[in-house]
């Protein structure tokens, strides 16, 4: 700490002596050889000052979690499609076509199959992205559209809806992926503006189970740790099982609902332990079964 | 209702002061989540914003007050309680915390108001990645 401390105090110097070297005055100089122990002590208090203030306002690095849940301000922030693609770029090119699919766009099912199907759109276009297919892209935007329509929050993704196609036709690939975020979050605070947040909740876990379907896919045609770990989401998982646990009897006993609830079940085991190459193609088994639940008979 | 809507526009200033602290990032080419979180604290209050992070990902969490005079805190940690960010700073009415996740899970991002003029003090956390 002692040498630390030094060091600073000669960087002052060093720092001090060359902006007065600039001024070259004889007198300068003198002034600052006879002033030099006054210098001296009033850095010294400045770096004691410096640290105190960090010091009283520095983090303890570690903190007892246990006394936080009481004032917890969500259960879980549930992260944007764009963190999972975004690290899935960095872990190489996977043939991002064979992972993609049309686009279900349905909107004869009930309100909670339309919900579930618009997450699952959504993730769908962060696929074409990575395809960088922009026909694609654009029959996902006007089924966000179509989709949003049936649950009456059509003009809040209308924009972002339009964006996706003109930014897709010009290949701004990054604004793409920022517009389905957008478009992702809109619906969702709407739902929840028109009091329907177990339907916004369904939207995300459509996006989720989608988005998880095509990682696991991806991971498991070339396993590694890394790309594995990014299923390390127990946490998410207790969240959208709560959500659906705390859904009103009528929705959670919808038929869709209930196999939904029970992929998940069927999931928690296999996340919550080592991800080994096994549990990522039983993942990608049942989140397949899962988009094939939410896809029928919309 | 006047109360209501006095305490939704002093959010609302917390966030827009917030994305101004977050700009700096932006240029840095940080994608800034389009999306908010935030209250009311006490002083010396603290709560906490559960969130997966994702191994490989660069995460800047910036937090910001509307309040003069005020200062806050923010930092990160892993599920064990361990502090996990690279780098944080605190300028009176904003701080920011930077993590690059040593691993995927949940972390989380622990706010504090460390001292206000105010009893309550409104407050707004944005983050961004790359």
């Amino acid at each position: 700490m002692g040498a630390l401390l030094s060091l600073k105090i000669n960087r002052y110097c060093r720092i001090l002596r060359s902006s007065l070297k600039l001024r070259r005055t004889p007198l300068d100089w003198s002034f600052f050889r006879m002033n030099r122990n006054w210098f001296r002590t009033a850095l010294i208090a400045a770096n004691c000052l410096v640290s105190f203030n960090c010091w009283a306002e520095s983090a303890p690095s570690q903190i007892d979690l246990r006394k936080f849940p009481a004032t917890q301000l969500d259960e879980v922030v549930v992260p944007l499609p764009s963190e999972v693609f975004n690290v899935l770029d960095k872990l190489g090119a996977p043939n991002w076509r064979s992972e993609s699919r049309d686009p279900v766009v349905g909107t004869r099912g009930e309100r909670a199959q339309i919900a579930l199907l618009l997450g699952s759109i959504v993730a769908e276009g962060f696929v074409a992205v990575e395809a960088a297919d922009k026909e694609r892209i654009k029959e996902v935007g006007r089924g966000v559209l179509e989709l949003a329509r049936a649950i009456g929050v059509e003009r809040t993704v209308l924009t972002r809806t339009n964006l996706i196609v003109t930014k897709a036709n010009s290949g701004q690939w990054g604004a793409v992926r920022h517009e389905l975020d957008g478009a992702l979050t809109d619906v969702k605070n709407a739902m929840i503006e028109l009091k329907d947040s177990q339907l916004a909740h369904l939207v995300s876990l459509g996006g989720w189970i989608r988005g998880t379907e095509v990682l696991t896919s991806v991971v498991g045609k070339r396993y590694s740790e890394d790309g594995a770990d990014l299923l390390n989401q127990p946490d998410l998982l207790k969240y959208f099982q709560r959500r659906i646990a705390d859904m009103p009897p009528r929705m959670r006993s919808n038929q869709l609902v209930n196999k939904i609830e029970k992929g998940l079940d069927e999931i928690s085991p296999l996340i919550n332990q080592k991800i080994t190459p096994e549990s990522v193609k039983r993942i990608n088994e049942i989140t397949g079964q899962m988009v094939k639940a939410i896809d029928s008979r919309a | 209702m006047g109360a209501l809507s006095h305490a939704r526009a002093t959010i609302d200033d917390a966030i827009s002061r917030t994305l101004e602290a977050a700009d700096a990032y932006v240029k840095q080419g940080y994608t800034i989540r389009d999306d908010q979180w935030g209250g009311d604290l006490g002083l010396k209050e603290e709560k906490a914003i559960p969130h997966t992070l994702f191994k490989g990902n660069d995460y800047w969490f910036c937090m910001g007050t509307d309040v003069d005079n005020a200062r806050v805190a923010i930092h990160v940690y892993d599920g064990k309680g361990k502090l996990v960010e690279n780098d944080s700073w605190q300028k009176g009415k904003f701080a920011a915390a930077h993590v690059t996740a040593p691993s995927t899970g949940t972390y989380y991002v622990i706010v504090e108001v460390t001292s206000s003029p105010r009893e309550r003090t409104t407050w707004a956390v944005i983050y961004g990645f790359k």
